[in-house]
């Protein structure tokens, strides 16, 4: 407030343009992707600076989470084979041997090995993960990829102000697709809660869709996609969850 | 008229976005960390195009390239930490706080991530549950002066110090500080309560300072000590005690026989004594 205050008191003295606080998204409905109306959004989500190392750190966090970890190298002590002597030890005119479990021998087993299961996952400062939230909503909003659905007025019958198809049948997302000619591009749906029919139409289109609940949202998620398709409320839980400057 | 298309177009044809040169590149294949920001570790002993292959960079020859070296050695030379006298004196029971600056209150107050009401009192415990503290716990906080020339936030503080340019500051806006004595223990039960409701079923008790150095300090008014603003929790006792000594002297055996010995005299003209006349009032067994 006072920093605030103290700013802008700085800009009229200094006469320095202060950058916008907000900036307008139009808000549309589903899934004509009609335009209604303007929802304010904070600058500093929808309009931060692409940086393209955070998005980097937040990736890199995100893909050591999701490692399982389930390598796994014999070694000595997992006693493969039998303790039994190969040969006995003198007049065989061969090197001296014991059992078969020896990582020396060339039976697969290692004298130093990964066990599972093992931990990848790596930490990250929580401010810049949320930076890379911003970044990356910014990045894909200035290039006009993210449709925010919401709203309360309704352009047909066929249209919801939520991010759902009215039927579950393929012949929806087929439509979809087709008319807004989005036919070889990712999509990412992002719902407040989970939709069903959305869910089972997008399953015609396979992995080119991707169905996800604001909470299972990574900043990966949103980089892979060509088109966003969010609805208000999981924008605005985003921009609760992800503010830290 | 506000469709995706016209955006589209006129990012292409401007050629402002810097991953999206072609349409349908994905970002994740040009991400990358800042230059300098990531080092990979040294892999040692692994050949030689490793470049750290045959001598894994100790050298030729000697105790370093063998084993390790003590890294305070000076090849028999007088080391440094042992080379100067001793001098001053290192208290080891000195108190380390968290120095909190005003400057950084505002922020905090200003961002809305204090969460109190105008006119209520910062306490340590909500400076740590808000992000005022981080890290391992200190032995208390210190208010510092930095930024006093903004400081503006409607709040009264309790910590256990602050600098007097910090007090004027605070004061300045109507609200008062506490400077309040924390033990080890009775911070950790000021900032945690329900670790010890949990494990032990009570909190403990905030200890007062017994060490003078610390009653002065904390019945201080130029440093706003708690002890003076309630006089009941210490400084009232240690009056008390002295009063109470001098009221209680010691009396002997003799002298207190004496107050309930009864004060008739008798005089010397009969040398006998009538029993009754002994025993005054009260009545004979």
């Amino acid at each position: 407030m006072a920093t605030e205050a103290s700013a802008a008191s700085q800009g009229a003295a200094f006469n320095i343009a202060q950058p916008p606080k907000y900036t307008l998204a139009s808000l549309r409905t589903f899934p004509s992707l009609e335009p209604h109306t303007f929802v304010p959004l904070p600058a500093s989500f929808m309009d931060a600076p692409t940086r393209r190392d955070f998005l980097w750190s937040a990736v890199v966090y995100e893909a050591d989470k999701a490692r399982v970890g389930s390598g796994y190298v014999p070694t000595k002590g997992d006693k493969l084979f039998s303790n039994k002597k190969l040969r006995p030890q003198k007049g065989s005119g061969k090197a001296r041997v014991g059992d078969a479990n020896s990582p020396t021998r060339d039976n697969g087993i290692k004298a130093h090995g990964i066990k599972a299961p093992h931990d990848w996952s790596t930490g990250l400062n929580s401010k810049v993960y949320h930076k890379a939230f911003q970044a990356a909503f910014s990045e894909q909003y200035k290039n006009g990829k993210v449709f925010v659905i919401g709203g309360d007025q309704v352009a047909s019958e066929y249209d919801t102000t939520e991010l759902d198809f009215k039927y579950e049948h393929p012949e929806a997302t087929r439509q979809f697709v087709q008319s807004h000619n989005l036919q070889k591009l990712n999509l990412l749906f992002i719902t407040d809660a989970q939709r069903d029919n959305l869910i089972n139409s997008t399953e015609y289109i396979g992995k080119r869709a991707s169905v996800l609940v604001k909470e299972a949202v990574e900043v990966r998620d949103l980089l892979k996609a060509n088109r966003i398709y969010i609805e208000l409320p999981a924008l605005q839980w985003f921009i609760g969850r992800y503010s830290l400057e | 008229m506000f469709g995706i298309g016209q955006g589209l177009k006129a990012r292409v044809m401007s050629g402002v976005s810097f991953l999206t040169a072609s349409r349908q590149t994905s970002y994740l294949g040009h991400l990358k960390p800042n230059e300098g920001a990531v080092v990979s570790y040294k892999r040692l002993g692994r050949g030689p195009a490793s470049g750290k292959g045959k001598t894994s960079g100790r050298g030729q020859k000697g105790q370093k390239a063998r084993g390790k070296v003590p890294r305070w050695l000076e090849g028999g030379q007088t080391p440094f930490y042992k080379r100067f006298p001793i001098i001053g004196f290192k208290r080891p029971h000195r108190r380390v706080y968290h120095e909190v600056n005003l400057a950084r209150i505002q922020d905090l107050w200003n961002t809305g991530r204090i969460p109190l009401k105008e006119g209520e009192t910062l306490t340590i415990k909500t400076m740590k549950e808000c992000g005022l503290l981080t890290g391992t716990l200190k032995d208390g906080v210190k208010i510092l002066a930095n930024g006093v020339e903004d400081y503006n936030v409607p709040l009264s503080i309790e910590a256990s110090r602050a600098s007097s340019h910090a007090i004027e500051a605070i004061e300045a806006l109507g609200h008062n500080f506490t400077a309040r004595y924390f033990t080890t223990l009775g911070l950790k039960a000021h900032i945690y309560p329900d670790l010890f409701l949990l494990k032990k079923g009570y909190v403990p008790l905030q200890a007062r300072p017994t060490h003078r150095r610390d009653i002065e300090y904390y019945s201080s008014a130029a440093k706003r000590g708690y002890l003076l603003k309630d006089t009941s929790l210490l400084l009232d006792h240690l009056k008390g005690n002295k009063v109470n000594k001098k009221a209680q002297l010691r009396q002997s055996a003799l002298e207190k026989q004496l107050e309930t010995a009864s004060s008739k005299k008798y005089s010397d003209e009969s040398r006998l004594v009538s029993l009754a006349d002994l025993l005054g009032d009260r009545p004979c067994k």
